[in-house]
């Protein structure tokens, strides 16, 4: 697995992946296969985290990569780094999964904020953490604490637990309007407590 | 959905709290919205954050094999296939060729499998990323097709020396067009196109243009192919098929 490195290291590290991803789109199984390495664990993490299983985890990666490879032509580096373009891809997989999962189970709400963060797995080190990772990991959670629980609430909800907007609302009683806002100024205080940290 | 109703959406859409109808319906608005793009970069940016607060585990170490097999039942990627890598080296290849001066252009295309054999090593060049120590002053663009020749790719290599810029210009997979049609390259500076003159694409679809730029290319922002139906123009008037910011 290969290590990523911290701050400035991201830069070189996207530059090396707009190299990468250009190679893949002209049929370079090795250049997706230095992709596949890079972020392969963080798709299964992902998945393991929010589905518990395994199993469903790796046919996420595998879905995930495997629809990368079919549509690396549609990669636009300019519009964002290959990192945030294959987590995007992998994290609707996981929510379509999840959300399957729920209908079969039917309507169920869910606990306070507190109880559904607990739920995921500890950030404390593993014996298959790279510190790095682990170190991002942490940092995350902190951004998560400090901000507004309204704002903590609905982004949870939303990424690690697959809720729509509309099941937030009736979840937690909030207008829909004001969901949708919270989400989006969740999102951008959490990218500006991070990148002005950093990470 | 209307262009106010995607806005809305987007910090839903990054965080993955949208339907799948609306999901849908956002991508199906982002290609034609820049605004739009734009801020879903950015929030898609800070949703990817919210991945790494799970902490990453080993992965399985039989899933790359499974996951190659099933790639190569699907053959290459995108739509350029077909050519493949054949097409990326003999493009690679005419970079070379064309960097290295004195090259007779009418000829190239009678040398090509000649060309194929430095065209391995010419690649093997790029992929290690020694470009710029080889040909110092070189800068490299790759050409992204558009809607209107989804076959097509380009690769545009600028030398800069003596204050000037030279452009070399290579394309493939282009369909031909009956005259007067012409492929035709622009410069884009400030929203002006100037043309950097026709490129001529043979009946396998590769075209190569060289074009001098005495004061150099500073200050212009893009590069684009346009089919031209009436032939030569002095403003672009036919559909884009090849662009990349400089």
């Amino acid at each position: 697995m290969s290590q990523r490195p911290r701050i400035s290291g991201r830069v070189r590290e996207r530059e090396e992946d707009t190299v990468l991803a250009s190679r893949a789109r002209w049929g370079d199984s090795s250049a997706f296969h230095e992709l596949y390495s890079r972020y392969a664990p963080r798709v299964f993490s992902l998945a393991l985290g929010i589905l518990g299983d395994r199993f469903a985890a790796e046919d996420v990666v595998q879905d995930t990569f495997l629809s990368a490879w079919r549509h690396i032509a549609a990669y636009e580096s300019a519009q964002g780094s290959f990192a945030v373009w294959i987590t995007h891809i992998a994290h609707n997989k996981t929510v379509d999964i999840l959300r399957r999962r729920r209908r079969g189970q039917g309507h169920q709400v869910p606990g306070t904020v507190e109880d559904l963060l607990a739920l995921l797995p500890d950030p404390r080190p593993g014996p298959d953490q790279q510190s790095e990772t682990r170190w991002a990991s942490e940092r995350v959670r902190e951004a998560l604490g400090r901000l507004p629980a309204s704002y903590r609430e609905v982004l949870v909800l939303a990424y690690f637990y697959g809720y729509t907007h509309q099941e937030i609302a009736r979840h937690t009683g909030h207008p829909l309007g004001t969901v949708k806002t919270w989400i989006r100024q969740g999102l951008e205080a959490l990218r500006g407590t991070l990148e002005g940290g950093g990470l | 959905m209307t262009h106010a109703e995607v806005r809305e959406l987007l910090g839903a859409y990054a965080a993955g709290a949208v339907d799948a109808e609306e999901r849908r319906e956002i991508e199906r608005h982002l290609p034609q919205c820049r605004e739009c793009r734009d801020a879903a970069a950015e929030l898609l940016r800070a949703a990817s954050y919210l991945a790494e607060a799970v902490p990453e585990r080993d992965l399985p170490a039989d899933l790359w094999p499974r996951l190659h097999l099933m790639m190569r039942r699907e053959g290459e990627p995108g739509a350029f296939a077909s050519r493949g890598k054949r097409g990326v080296l003999v493009l690679a290849t005419l970079v070379l060729l064309a960097l290295g001066g004195g090259v007779a252009w009418e000829g190239v295309q009678i040398r090509r499998l000649q060309q194929e054999v430095e065209a391995t090593r010419a690649i093997l060049l790029l992929e290690q990323n020694v470009m710029s120590r080889v040909l110092p002053g070189t800068t490299i663009v790759e050409l992204r097709p558009t809607a209107a020749a989804q076959q097509a790719r380009g690769i545009a290599v600028v030398r800069h020396e003596d204050g000037g810029s030279t452009l070399v210009l290579l394309v493939a997979g282009l369909p031909p067009v009956p005259p007067p049609s012409v492929y035709q390259a622009w410069l884009v500076k400030d929203g002006a196109r100037t043309s950097a003159g026709v490129v001529r694409v043979g009946r396998d679809g590769v075209g190569i243009l060289q074009y001098r730029v005495p004061q150099g290319l500073h200050g212009y922002q893009g590069l684009g192919v346009t089919r031209e139906p009436q032939g030569p123009a002095e403003a672009p008037r036919g559909p884009r098929v090849l662009g990349a910011s400089l």
